[in-house]
């Protein structure tokens, strides 16, 4: 509650994260301002004209350290990391308190607690700083994705970083593809970068045996009503997790989002079966109202695969290629052209084509309209790409 | 009973019980007076306490002594206050019990109606320091 605690001095507006010791209001507590730094606080000392309390600055790690007993409540506010600590006045007459930043050594010994006293709290963690994604999504203004993973038999112990590494690089690829279906560009999430482990706090932090936690952050920022074509991206995947193996509902959102995505999403699923017993995933964005979650046990994963792979007829999208005419065979209606990255089409011509491409000349420069087909062929479950010619202009 | 006029709706709270048995309060003044017994509602009158509200209308009030003396070791604020013991019967309020792990099993909060002076049914007490 943030009326138990000062709101206008230069720690800034404080809220409580723990009370560890109360008498008609917390007197021994960690509490953060709105940027996320955290303070220990504790009643010092009271006179007639005010009250005296403390606040020491933490790092998580340090917080951890005094809440399970590591370091005792004295040294505590004495060692502190910074070296200062902030004395609070609190007037019982309700006047604006005065705060002061004094060096930890200067603070009298009679008003820290005692030396011997610990928390001793069993929890190593500090639960309310790692599940607040939506808080951090608003202040970084960057939609947030938290992803659990519960790594199954030989893996329990440990995530394995091959494994995590294709999770990761699946997701990326899924999420591209979401976001080139839904907008007509490409990578609107931008990549995952690869300091990942570091700058997006997504840090892969132990939940107890084989369960791992990864919290990626969008490289795009949300505009001024805090959306992002990166959140769209992300809530059509999620929709799609949240589907399962529903058939019905699987086809009719694949169809909307083309091959690319179907095939890339089979990736993703194939990247967690084999060693992951179940994902949940937690989004959450700047906006307020939007962010999402899905759960995804292993068996639901492996039965979605299954599914995706007799979609054949659907796995299909057109685009348009420029390049260069390189052959065209009326006989067997067959084509192809030299994009201008190199990459050659070559294919069937569907019969809205054929006029244009039997007329066309060789050697010469054409946009032309490919339909991409993949297939999974039945027996070897080999990913099968055609190409056919939907048009044919001259440039 | 009558409550004061600033508690909100539902407070004391449905689940607090009739005030009974021995309980302490740190207190200032030996006699304990009035002003050990204000709640923090009373005075913080313009902070908002949320979904704490009542229990900023209720008195902290401690079933173990030993709390009392480890909060006096931890928090040095509470170091000079005296330790004052009170027994509480069905006439004196409602009062729930408000344990934490987080700061100790013994912990209530009592709610005090507008016609209790509670600091009459208390007196301060020596408790032989821990270890």
């Amino acid at each position: 509650m943030m009326g138990y605690l000062p709101q206008s001095t230069h720690l800034g507006k404080l809220e409580l994260i723990e009370v560890y010791e109360f008498y008609d209001q917390p007197i021994l507590f960690s509490c953060r301002n709105a940027s996320d730094a955290i303070f220990m606080g504790v009643f010092a000392a009271e006179d007639d004209n005010f009250e005296t309390w403390l606040y020491v600055g933490v790092s998580p790690h340090r917080l951890n350290q005094i809440r399970s007993g590591a370091i005792d409540l004295h040294d505590a506010f004495f060692e502190v990391e910074d070296g200062i600590i902030y004395q609070i006045k609190v007037f019982p007459d309700e006047q604006m308190p005065l705060s002061m930043p004094i060096p930890a050594s200067e603070i009298p010994d009679d008003i820290l607690p005692l030396p011997g006293e610990f928390i001793n709290l069993e929890t190593p963690t500090l639960p309310e700083l790692d599940v607040d994604i939506e808080r951090k999504s608003r202040q970084i203004r960057q939609e947030i994705i938290s992803v659990t993973l519960n790594f199954d038999g030989e893996h329990k112990t440990k995530a394995p970083a091959n494994a995590l590494s294709k999770v990761l690089g699946s997701f990326q690829d899924t999420i591209d593809a979401v976001g080139e279906s839904l907008t007509e560009g490409s990578n609107v999430c931008g990549p995952i970068p690869g300091n990942v482990l570091s700058d997006m706090r997504p840090s892969v932090t132990g939940m107890g045996p084989g369960s791992f936690k990864l919290e990626l952050a969008s490289t795009q920022l949300t505009n001024m009503f805090g959306e992002s074509e990166c959140g769209g991206a992300i809530q059509e995947l999620v929709n799609l997790l949240k589907i399962g193996s529903d058939p019905n509902e699987l086809r009719k959102h694949l169809i909307r989002l083309k091959s690319r995505v179907a095939n890339r999403y089979v990736s993703l699923l194939e990247s967690l079966t084999g060693v992951v017993k179940e994902a949940k995933i937690v989004w959450a964005s700047p906006k307020e109202g939007r962010g999402d979650s899905a759960y995804l046990p292993a068996t639901v994963a492996r039965e979605t695969i299954d599914i995706i792979k007799q979609f054949e007829d659907l796995l299909e999208s057109d685009y348009e290629v420029e390049g260069t005419l390189i052959g065209v065979f009326t006989d067997n209606k067959t084509f192809g052209i030299e994009a201008q990255d190199g990459t050659p089409y070559k294919g069937k011509i569907l019969d809205e084509a054929f006029n244009t491409a039997s007329n066309a000349t060789i050697s010469k420069r054409y946009i032309a309209t490919i339909r991409e087909v993949t297939s999974i062929q039945p027996v070897t479950e080999e990913v099968k790409t055609d190409h056919y010619l939907v048009k044919l202009e001259p440039i | 009973m009558q409550w004061p006029d600033y508690f909100p709706n539902d407070c004391p709270p449905q689940d607090a019980q009739p005030a009974t048995g021995d309980v302490y309060r740190l207190v200032k003044q030996n006699p304990p007076e009035s002003k050990d017994f204000i709640p923090l509602r009373e005075k913080k009158t313009s902070e908002d306490f949320g979904e704490k509200e009542c229990q900023a209308c209720g008195l902290s009030v401690l079933g173990s002594a030993e709390d009392a003396l480890r909060m006096r070791k931890r928090a040095r604020g509470m170091e000079k206050r005296l330790i004052a013991k009170g027994t509480l019967n069905l006439c004196l309020g409602k009062i729930k019990h408000t344990p934490s792990s987080r700061y100790g099993k013994s912990h209530h909060t009592w709610w005090v109606p507008t016609e209790v002076e509670p600091w009459s049914v208390f007196h301060v007490v020596q408790i032989p320091q821990e270890g």
